[in-house]
């Protein structure tokens, strides 16, 4: 019978084959959602999901794309955002 | 409207890029765009990683392209990537780079910087370094020790038996 603690969905169960060749369960940490823009709630392209320790290990042009609002707003509201602002 | 009047004000370059979509009839959408994308048209970037950036048009390549050039890189640019200000200077076709870096300091006091174009070398090819072996010296090493445990059994065996006798 699992844990009390064992019986919550905030992580995630996995069935691992152990080198003795039984199978066993264990529970791993699920990874965080990924993100969005701020102004329409569209899936950044671009942004990886990772943990922030994770992230912070990878190189600079990897965690968004390389332009105005990269990693904040998508590409139409970024648009959107510049054409606003300069006429 | 009637396309009389919509000619004669594209003729003046009045009618900006959101308006001419909506009138688009008997393939005027290209003449309004070319029309208004001319020749030092100065205009902002907004795709890419040059987006929010300054540029001016030097070429017209067609219907749908553009050369551009200033605080971005000098590159063929697709009109839908572009959002045209109301300023236009007076530049030749094909205009350099030195030409548009004096407009940009006269109008904006901004010097441009020149990117240098990346050096691709050949890659480091890995050589797997073999190391020399040792040379092995056993065979004399060997004869000499023998010769030597050769000569020392019959002195050994000869003092033995000259102490035995005395004894």
């Amino acid at each position: 019978m699992p844990a009390g603690n064992q019986k919550s969905r905030s992580k995630r169960r996995v069935f691992v084959k152990v080198p003795g060749g039984a199978t066993k369960l264990t529970y791993k940490a699920r990874k965080p959602s990924q993100a969005k823009c701020s102004s329409c709630g569209q899936k950044l392209v671009g942004v990886p999901r990772g943990k922030p320790a994770q992230i912070a290990k990878m190189p600079k042009t990897q965690r968004r794309p390389q332009r105005p609002f990269g990693g904040n707003l998508c590409s139409r509201c970024s648009r959107k955002k510049i054409v606003q602002e300069n006429r | 409207m009637s396309l009389d009047s919509l000619k004669l004000m594209f003729e003046f370059g009045v009618i900006p890029v959101c308006l001419a979509a909506e009138h688009d009839s008997d393939g005027m959408e290209d003449i309004k765009m070319v029309e208004t994308f001319s020749v030092g048209r100065l205009c902002i970037k907004t795709a890419g990683r040059d987006s929010d950036r300054r540029c001016v048009v030097v070429e017209a390549v067609d219907a749908k392209h553009v050369v551009i050039d200033g605080e971005t890189r000098r590159r063929k640019v697709n009109i839908a990537h572009l959002e045209p200000l109301d300023k236009v200077f007076k530049l030749g076709i094909k205009a350099s780079r030195n030409d548009i870096k004096v407009l940009f300091k006269k109008e904006f006091g901004i010097e441009l910087k020149d990117t240098k174009p990346k050096k691709t070398g050949e890659r480091p090819k890995h050589q797997k370094v073999k190391k020399a072996k040792p040379a092995k010296q056993p065979a004399k090493a060997t004869e000499v020790k023998k010769e030597v445990k050769q000569i020392v059994k019959p002195a050994d065996k000869a003092a033995k038996t000259a102490a035995e006798s005395k004894a």
